[in-house]
């Protein structure tokens, strides 16, 4: 099989597995559908460009996060102050049909008021099903602040949860 | 250890946890009650964080990687005929995704048929008999007309449901074809995927696929609607 085949090959597998994953994390950091779309497909492509340095199949998963991640905060993070007021309208509760419980509205509120640093790692966990070594070598940070922010993150929105429970 | 600790453990990384945490949740009344607390949290969480994905995010992100890479890929001249059930898959299996209430990562499935399926319907050199076809097209209630062309036909298990998957000689060239009774849709889904190209077409009952190698040319959307028609 040719190089350029070999590689093409390798490529669809990986964002073919991945892409939703991606679109999900995507949409999270983003806030915005489209602009969601837009990051995925940039990712792709410098997943692509850079298919080469991916060594192992195991750790293909948070190399593409880890790509989605630093074309975000290249490309995006700068237009945030910007979408501030539209949070609630980018991933409300008309956009989605997963649910939409009060609950689960409050769970939204509560998740884009959580701090990035506490955010990343939620959604690698739990979207993307990173583990915390993963985590932490896709947000520079070691296993165990990966620990402490998913621990701090969770009961802050379990907080949320049981009070809109309750 | 501690509950504390094992609190800590459980709701960080509930898939990680240590052994020591497994055999105090065990015999730990509070840290069980803790933990099934916790497992309805994580659901909520899993289900607010899960939002629906795009129809056509693969083949807008495939199409943007060819418009801008820098290589150029060379999809091969060959005939990828043993892809042609497999290949199916991957328009199929995108709509399923979308559609598949059993919550299963189509991604997996159409990745799992690539690699275990794909070969065999393309196989059959000569036409079926017009009576075989006939019978397992009325199982889905409907009668298929595509003129003494067609080399296989079987009922293939599609996501949740089963699809009528055929093999049609198009221009003298392979084409699969897979009627999908419960996968709906609202628009066309083209698609285009290592080297195979085709689409899934919304129909009054379910929905059609079509797809092929990319260098063999597809039946247009007219046809697909002729190509069953309701008992």
């Amino acid at each position: 099989m040719g190089q350029v085949k070999r590689k093409e090959l390798d490529y669809e597998r990986l964002v073919l597995v991945y892409s939703d994953e991606l679109f999900r994390y995507s949409l999270w950091l983003c806030r915005d559908k489209s602009m969601a779309e837009d990051l995925v497909q940039e990712t792709c492509l410098r997943a692509w460009k850079s298919l080469d340095k991916l060594k192992e199949n195991s750790s293909s998963k948070a190399w593409l996060m880890t790509i989605l991640r630093n074309e975000h905060a290249r490309q995006y993070a700068r237009y945030r102050p910007e979408m501030v007021d539209l949070d609630l309208d980018l991933v409300s509760l008309k956009d989605t049909d997963n649910d939409t419980s009060s609950e689960a509205f409050a769970l939204k509120m509560a998740l884009n008021e959580l701090a990035d640093e506490y955010k990343e790692p939620l959604l690698l966990q739990v979207i993307c099903g990173l583990s915390c070594e993963e985590i932490g070598r896709v947000c520079n940070i070691t296993k165990g602040a990966a620990m402490t922010r998913l621990f701090r993150a969770k009961k802050k929105l379990r907080d949320v949860l049981q009070a809109e429970e309750g | 250890m501690k509950c504390e600790n094992v609190e800590f453990e459980y709701i960080a990384a509930p898939d990680e946890l240590s052994i020591e945490a497994k055999t105090h949740i065990e015999s730990c009344a509070v840290c069980q009650r803790m933990v099934n607390q916790q497992v309805h949290f994580n659901k909520k969480l899993t289900d607010v964080l899960n939002q629906p994905v795009p129809n056509n995010l693969r083949h807008a992100s495939r199409e943007y990687v060819q418009r801008n890479k820098v290589i150029n890929w060379s999809f091969p001249k060959a005939s990828l005929a043993l892809a042609a059930s497999v290949l199916l898959a991957v328009g199929l299996v995108r709509v399923n995704l979308v559609n598949d209430a059993s919550g299963f990562s189509v991604d997996r499935l159409v990745v799992e048929h690539f690699e275990h399926d794909g070969a065999r319907s393309m196989k059959a050199s000569h036409v079926i008999a017009p009576t075989q076809l006939t019978q397992l097209a009325h199982s889905f209630g409907v009668q298929v007309n595509l003129a003494n062309a067609v080399s296989f036909a079987e009922r293939c298990p599609i996501g949740d449901s089963y699809g009528l998957h055929m093999v049609y000689q198009f221009k003298g060239q392979p084409v699969t074809v897979i009627y999908m009774p419960d996968i709906q849709l609202t628009t066309t889904l083209p698609f285009h995927y290592s080297g195979l190209h085709g689409w899934v077409k919304p129909l009054e009952k379910g929905s059609i696929a079509v797809i092929a190698d990319s260098d063999i040319d597809l039946p247009s959307e007219e046809y697909a609607e002729n190509a069953v028609e309701w008992i």
